[in-house]
């Protein structure tokens, strides 16, 4: 199967579940901010579990099919048309030479869509995957954002793998936390907040991490630490007192120290909280 | 799961986070997926289906019973760098600050084996040990918000090459040519490697633009 983009869409890119390997080298882990859409995509069509997909952000792409062949469109609920016939979510939708698919708006919850394709996305990987990392300009599509004009071919997929369940999308949901490494550096203030707060996640949010807009901690008492590892979901508090939850695309260190981490069950949820909307975190009990 | 050691940066630490590191890595079977190190403190990713965190701690207990510095062999990487003044956007600064003429900043900043104590912040990023006094320099004041990819800066006691294009503060002195972000393990630089950085003309940096730096096992 062949597509073209007709229209780009908001920070359209290609992920997969990421890579691991070079995390040692200071390759972050990227791969999609709601993994447990893009495996139930996969899964749908019977694709592997790793397979990538054309991940967007709010507004969807305008895709262009230049030959036959299955999608389905998971996560985020942008209303999908094929040629201005509205399509359904979560399921495996067939699409024909010269279908248009496009997405008309939104008014749901959630951030991020999955548009999976019945076979493998045809790109090399980078360091095992084909996730793209834009702010280092590697990985995915020559390492950049998927623009008008992109072809991608797809090669139909013949194995056959198991289902996945998608992921539910919930109105100020509970985000579950544990002890970060500097937990104890916290005051007991700090520490009753975060675990207290509805949080708003920032609008100057990305890939890389999400600023918690309506709290300030007072910090600890040196500030920063010794250049330490962190993961996707570890929550750093810098000097400013505003907690930054780190996200797929953040650096494997930093120097801030670490409060706390999202619990990684809950992390995609947390990931497709919108900018301006509200959360709770909750200590893990 | 997080190791932190004492929390300082000194070279015996690194050692053992890098006898650490290099041991964990060899026991995939044991569940052991991804290690990564920094100054005084490794995060292990493990197969919480293979593995729990208990048998993490006594595989570490035990490779750390058995720490030998002496089983740590040094790579050596020789990193060609172009001081001329087109390249060293900030170079003025730091001859001015420290006194300096310019051959003698690049003598100073060629001469020592700088260890890499760790890499990251982005792709292929070397955090290195070892800069001459004489070069030390606080950063700009005002960060730039797009630092030309290759360039290689001072920070206070810091030196290092900008792997891509990011913003940073640090003041630029030279350029370096070479590709330092691998696309597997066997094609880069390794926490642990000694860094030489060689000077070289404006042609040669043109010739040497995107090939890869070669490690060279120390005897």
């Amino acid at each position: 199967m062949k597509i073209e983009i007709l229209k780009a869409g908001l920070n359209t890119t290609i992920q997969d579940l990421g890579r691991i390997q070079g995390l040692a080298h200071g390759v972050p882990f990227s791969g999609a901010m709601d993994k447990q859409s893009i495996r139930f995509g996969n899964s749908i069509l019977n694709n592997s579990l790793t397979e990538a997909a054309i991940e967007f952000c709010l507004i969807g792409p305008t895709v262009k099919f230049h030959e036959e062949g299955e999608i389905a469109i998971t996560g985020v609920n942008l209303n999908p048309r094929i040629n201005e016939i509205p399509i359904q979510l979560n399921t495996k939708v067939s699409v024909f030479e010269n279908d248009i698919l496009e997405f008309k708006g939104n008014n749901s919850l959630g951030v991020y869509g999955y548009l999976c394709f019945n076979g493998k996305i045809d790109i090399p990987l980078f360091w095992g995957s084909k996730s793209t990392y834009v702010y280092g300009g590697l990985g995915g599509l020559y390492g950049r954002l998927i623009k008008k004009g992109d072809v991608l071919d797809i090669k139909i997929n013949t194995e056959f793998f198991s289902n996945k369940n998608g992921l539910v999308l919930l109105n100020t949901p509970t985000i579950r936390i544990s002890p970060g490494p500097e937990y104890l550096d916290f005051s007991n203030s700090d520490i009753h907040a975060i675990g207290a707060i509805i949080g708003m996640i920032s609008m100057d949010t990305n890939r890389m991490g999400a600023r918690i807009e309506n709290i300030k901690l007072q910090g600890t008492a040196s500030g920063n630490i010794i250049s330490s590892g962190t993961i996707p979901g570890t929550i750093q508090v810098p000097a400013s007192g505003k907690p930054i939850v780190l996200l797929a695309d953040s650096p494997c260190t930093g120097g801030y120290p670490r409060i706390a981490v999202v619990n990684s069950e809950d992390l995609d949820q947390f990931c497709q909280i919108k900018p301006g909307a509200s959360f709770n975190f909750e200590w893990e009990s | 799961m997080l190791i932190s050691c004492k929390n300082e940066i000194s070279v015996e630490i690194h050692q053992k986070v890098r006898f650490l590191y290099e041991s964990l890595r060899r026991f995939p079977e044991k569940g052991i997926v991804a290690v990564t190190p920094a100054y005084c403190s490794l995060v292990v990713y493990y197969e919480s289906k293979i593995q729990d965190i208990n048998g993490i701690i006594v595989l570490t207990k035990d490779i750390l019973a058995h720490f030998d510095v002496k089983e740590l062999v040094t790579y050596e990487v020789i990193l060609p760098v172009c001081y001329d003044v087109s390249f060293g956007l900030d170079v003025y600064n730091v001859l001015e600050k420290n006194g300096l003429t310019l051959s003698e900043l690049i003598t100073k900043h060629t001469k020592p084996k700088y260890l890499v104590y760790m890499i990251g912040f982005v792709p292929g990023f070397l955090y290195l040990g070892g800069l001459d006094h004489d070069l030390h320099t606080p950063r700009l004041a005002t960060p730039r918000t797009k630092i030309p990819k290759g360039s290689v800066g001072i920070a206070d006691g810091q030196t290092g090459v900008y792997p891509l294009v990011t913003p940073g503060g640090w003041q630029i002195i030279g350029n370096c040519p070479l590709n330092l972000i691998g696309t597997n393990t066997n094609s880069v630089i390794e926490m642990g490697d000694v860094i030489k950085f060689k000077s070289i003309t404006i042609e040669e940096h043109k010739d040497l633009i995107g090939t890869f730096p070669e490690r060279k096992l120390l005897k």
